[in-house]
């Protein structure tokens, strides 16, 4: 004891270096501050340092899908990896992810998550100071509030100007609470497939937009030539597209790509650039067309067996003789012959140029033409897809191995044909809007909104009231068109709110944000991409903060409106999840049909506690599971190969074409009168050139000079991962600008511009290049706004800050028909991966 | 005497600590603001240092306890609210994070290595978060709330007389200020004291490094002491 005194004496001795320390005062500590946030531990087992690989959700909308794996400790995730789950090889390979992969860390766990429910300082209900969206403070609330709020919003806004007032852009959750109280607005309108969606259907008969149709990723091993009209999957469809044309490639094939940009297929792939001016390719086809006719070089066989509209001579029903194609292209009766010499005029190519081209497709059968989104992603573009089709009519070059003309894209580009392995679906039984009539397009929203008037078809313009504006998924204020005019809009309406995991734009001016789960945070399910592989993702990690499903904030409005929050989730997770597995189908190796994939057995029902019946399949629910990924074996000359439109060539009387003359109708009378029973513009029965509304010839006469195309960019899915700083300095998002034009402008490469279209204004840093064509600046689509309110520019480069709201043809959105002017901006511009994030830190 | 003496002073030290962790870990909320007024907690606190960032803060604390004297609760508290939400919570971009894992991993990321370090530390004195998984483990106010547990663990070896226990918890005391606290909490105070909106959230900043700065070096000392 008295050792222990001294001891005690002798640590006590730094005490020395305080003033003073007071137990009185003490006392008060303790009633101001007794954290008692730890608790005794569940075990006392130090947590084992051994992790697990789970397959974690890569859910983008990127056009690829690769399998990507998160290693996780006691719950936390410390790294990623991707596929190893077999050897790779051309023939059978890995579903390999990308740099946007590999930075969803960063996405899910940055510190910019949305945590909590946030309410705007200012808001009141009605909206208070309406004007302060975007730049009001945020208050903690709890969820009760968060859901009181907008629930007693939908009441308050139905209750004084009914259903339709309630405008819900996207998502699928609350939309269905919301339909089970009478109903709300909804949105529509392609974006991503240009004016492909209503053409390609009445051309070819096939339904669809045509992205899986053309050939499977062997069959193009079988082309002499493949041209990438306007396409560029090494960064538009990531994972393996690029991969399998090298295949091509390989094998002997040559490649051409028609583009405005030298992209970064081309630097891999292509023998040949032939630069286009954005919406004007028609006449680049049309100049070929008429080359083909000059030289007697197309197949009139062909044409006289397989299509109707080309001549006078076969034309269908009920149509005027006189409307045919070839003499439209020959200038028979409008008197201007579609001559190189006048497509060059208006597209940029010499006529030589145009004249070589032509010569070599008509040669060098089969020549496979592959094309994205992007050429046909113009206003009133409905002509291009149609041309396009055409051209490949002319020479043959449809139904026989490695030939074909298809915008194959996205997710399918090189992978074309029915899917080999197919999910089941969730079970989810679907609700009805009630008033589902109430439609706005993607390119008069934010008008429709501030004007109180919308399209709805032929005839004149309908009322509309909108009061309240609900974000689920998506990203409507940055990702469509006439975004200066959608935070108009925003700041018209008396609510509006926003679910997401991040402060993305429409969070950013909204009322109300409530935090979701990413799929990380969720059970489970399967992920589809290309139709050679299925995906089934696990739950990663714990929902983090107070971040909820959107169908578990569905559920909570729903019940707040005194609406059967059953019927709006009848589902648990894991019964969802298993009824997509259970229901998965595989192509039978000869292709003659689908068996079940999966073998389930009553222990995995009993474990699962899901309801089901035993079956057999190929692989075992546990194999499924731990793997992650199906991927069936493929070889050259199997019998899963494909090449679109073989049977019609096979035996045109046996296998008629869905159109109405059972043959590709180059001539189209019921695809004229149903785009213009849209309401906005009209389209000729035959590909005819239609000048898009701002187009090249639209921005010359109206002194804009350059026109924007607004591409996929590697850093991001859209605009889904732009905040991810890491990106951001990987791939900045600069300006593309000619090296000749530069010139002339006085811009050197790192200097800031200022580009200008007659909707807005953005900043940015430019790349002077020679791998875009005089005339073409290019911005990638996606970045996250980011007003500059003094000089008026958003200094993030927002494309459609640039793009106009533009209806036109089908209501798809013409994203590359813009017109812009150039100039030096004398300010400076931190790099953006050095801005402060929106910290969903 | 001496015992006693040493007992009351550690007791004080675990206050501290609980206080600095609930003020870090949650919003503040009536009750607390208005017992610190109340009490003129700043203004009598019961440790004073000699020591230039802790007075510095106490100074700015005491202003703000006078300023706000007359002032109506709620006003008071929306701004600090405001002040915290802007510091650490969103959203947007925080002023302040408060997670060890987004100074200390490249990445800059929570829920990081540190996360499950700092857990594994919780877990070897019986201790666990509450919300583990859902909130990261190594949150600042956390880690100050683990260090009066510590202590408080270290106040009742003491009273039972067994020193060796005691200076046990004393070394691990002082081994997480060192693998952890000290490692990050100067660059995070520093952010808290730049960017806050209030004498309160900036005084906190400074008062709380200062005192970790001394009670580090008090560690240190004693652990010299008690090895010699």
């Amino acid at each position: 004891m008295a050792d222990f005194i001294s001891r005690i004496n002798e640590l006590s001795l730094s005490r020395r270096n305080f003033i003073k320390a007071s137990t009185a005062a003490a006392a008060s500590l303790s009633l101001v501050g007794c954290g008692n946030t730890l608790m005794p531990a569940s075990s006392d087992q130090v947590a084992s340092q051994d992790g697990q690989w789970i397959t974690a959700a890569c859910w983008h909308n990127c056009g690829g899908r690769c399998l990507n794996k998160a290693y996780v400790v006691d719950g936390v995730v410390l790294r990623q990896k991707t596929d190893d789950t077999h050897m790779d090889s051309p023939d059978f390979p890995q579903q390999r992810g990308c740099a946007r992969g590999r930075s969803q860390r960063k996405q899910i766990l940055g510190a910019d998550r949305l945590k909590y429910p946030m309410k705007r300082k200012n808001w009141e209900p009605g909206g208070g100071n309406k004007e302060l969206r975007g730049k009001d403070e945020w208050v903690r609330i709890s969820w009760d509030e968060a859901l009181d709020i907008v629930a007693s919003e939908i009441k308050r806004v139905k209750a004084k100007y009914g259903n339709s007032a309630i405008f819900i852009p996207g998502g699928s959750e609350l939309p269905r609470a919301v339909s089970l109280y009478g109903g709300y607005t909804q949105r529509w309108g392609a974006v991503s497939w240009g004016a492909w969606p209503e053409v390609y259907p009445h051309i070819t008969g096939v339904s669809g937009n045509g992205a899986s149709d053309g050939n499977d990723r062997f069959r193009l091993r079988d082309s002499n030539l493949i041209i990438l009209w306007g396409a560029n999957p090494a960064v538009s469809s990531n994972g393996n597209p690029a991969y399998n044309f090298l295949q091509a490639k390989k094998a002997g094939a040559k490649f051409i790509s028609v583009d405005p940009i030298y992209t970064d297929t081309a630097r891999v792939l292509v023998d040949e650039w032939i630069p286009c001016r954005p919406a004007t390719d028609t006449t680049l086809i049309l100049g070929m067309a008429y080359h083909l006719l000059e030289n007697d070089l197309h197949d009139q066989e062909f044409l006289d067996k397989y299509c109707v509209g080309f001549d006078a001579e076969h034309m269908p029903e009920g149509a005027d003789p006189k409307d045919n194609f070839k003499d439209y292209v020959l200038g028979t009766y409008d008197g201007i012959p579609k001559t190189p010499e006048w497509a060059s005029e208006i597209c940029g190519v010499e006529p030589a140029a145009i004249r070589r081209f032509a010569t070599e497709y008509a040669g060098s059968k089969p020549v496979a033409i592959i094309t994205g989104g992007a050429a046909a992603r113009i206003n009133n573009g409905e002509h291009l897809p149609h041309a396009l089709l055409t051209l490949g009519l002319m020479t043959g070059n449809f139904g026989i191995p490695g030939a074909g003309v298809s915008p194959n894209m996205h997710n399918r580009s090189t992978y074309a044909g029915p899917t080999l392995v197919k999910s089941g679906g969730n079970g989810l039984p679907k609700i009805a809007n009630p008033i589902s009539d109430m439609r706005i397009n993607n390119c008069e929203m934010w008008d429709a909104v501030i004007t109180g008037k919308y399209t709805d078809g032929e005839g004149p313009k309908k009322d509309i009231n909108i009061q309240m504006i609900c974000h689920g998924a998506g990203s409507a204020i940055n990702q469509r068109a006439g975004l200066m005019r959608g935070i108009e809009a925003h700041r018209k309406v008396e609510f509006v709110m926003t679910q997401n995991y991040v402060l993305n734009t429409d969070a950013k001016y909204s009322d109300l944000v409530l935090p979701v789960t990413t799929q990380w945070e969720r059970y489970g399910g399967t992920v589809a991409g290309n139709r050679e592989m299925l995906i089934l993702y696990s739950q990663v990690i714990e929902p983090i903060y107070e971040a909820k499903d959107d169908i578990w904030i569905a559920r909570e409005i729903g019940k707040r409106l005194g609406v059967d929050a059953d019927k709006i989730d009848p589902l648990s997770p894991e019964q969802a999840s298993f009824n997509q597995v259970a229901g998965t189908k595989v192509m039978k190796g000869d292709g003659s049909g689908y068996d079940p994939l999966v073998t389930i057995t009553e222990a995995d029902l009993a474990e699962l506690g899901v309801e089901g019946s035993p079956q057999m399949g190929r692989i075992s629910y546990k194999e499924f599971k731990e793997k992650g990924i199906y991927q069936i074996p493929r070889a050259p000359g199997d019998k899963l190969e494909f090449t679109s439109f073989e049977d019609f060539l096979g035996n045109p009387e046996e296998n008629k074409l869905g159109t109405p003359s059972g043959k590709f109708q180059i001539h189209s009378q019921e695809l004229s009168d149903h785009i213009a029973s849209f309401g906005w513009t009209p389209k000729a029965p035959i590909p005819k050139y239609e000048p898009s509304i701002e187009g090249y010839e639209d921005g010359k006469k109206d002194g804009y000079p350059h026109q924007l195309v607004t591409i996929h960019y590697p850093r991001r899915s859209h605009s889904i991962l732009d905040n991810v700083s890491w990106l951001r300095e990987a791939f900045p998002q600069e300006f593309w600008l000619n090296a000749e034009d530069a010139m002339k402008l006085g811009i050197k490469d790192g200097d800031i511009a200022k580009i200008t279209s007659r909707h807005g204004s953005v900043i940015r840093p430019v790349y002077v290049t020679e791998r875009i064509m005089p005339g073409v600046v290019a911005l990638g689509e996606g970045a996250w706004y980011e007003a500059d309110e003094n000089e008026g520019v958003d200094k993030a480069g927002a494309t459609n800050t640039l793009n106009g709201p533009i209806p036109s043809g089908q209501g798809h959105t013409g994203h590359n028909s813009c017109n812009v002017k150039v100039e030096k901006y004398s300010k400076p511009l931190e790099p953006d991966y050095k801005w402060p994030q929106r910290v969903i830190f | 005497m001496k015992l006693k003496e040493e007992i009351v002073f550690l007791e004080i030290r675990q206050m501290i600590y609980a206080f600095l962790g609930s003020a870090f870990l949650n919003p503040p909320n009536s009750s607390q603001i208005q017992g610190i007024l109340e009490q003129k907690l700043f203004v009598q606190f019961p440790l004073e240092l000699d020591q230039a960032d802790f007075l510095k803060g106490l100074k700015l604390l005491s202003r703000w306890t006078i300023t706000n004297e007359d002032s109506q609760l709620e006003d008071i508290l929306s701004q600090l609210q405001q002040d915290y939400s802007n510091l650490f919570v969103g959203p947007g971009h925080l002023l302040a994070p408060p997670w060890e894992s987004v100074y200390l991993t490249d990445d800059k990321l929570t829920f990081g290595s540190p996360t499950l370090e700092v857990r594994e530390f919780f877990r070897k004195h019986g201790l666990e978060y509450e919300r583990i998984n859902n909130d990261p483990d190594d949150h600042f106010g956390l880690e100050m709330e683990f260090m009066s547990k510590l202590i408080q663990m270290e106040r009742h070896h003491l009273e039972n007389q067994n020193l060796e226990d005691a200076i046990r918890l004393s070394n691990e005391h002082l081994f997480f200020l060192q693998e952890h606290v000290m490692k990050w909490a100067d660059r995070f105070t520093q952010k808290v004291a730049e960017h806050a909106g209030t004498d309160y959230f900036q005084g906190l900043a400074l008062l709380t490094r200062g005192y970790l700065t001394w009670d580090y070096e008090l560690l240190q000392n004693r652990i010299s002491l008690s090895n010699s």
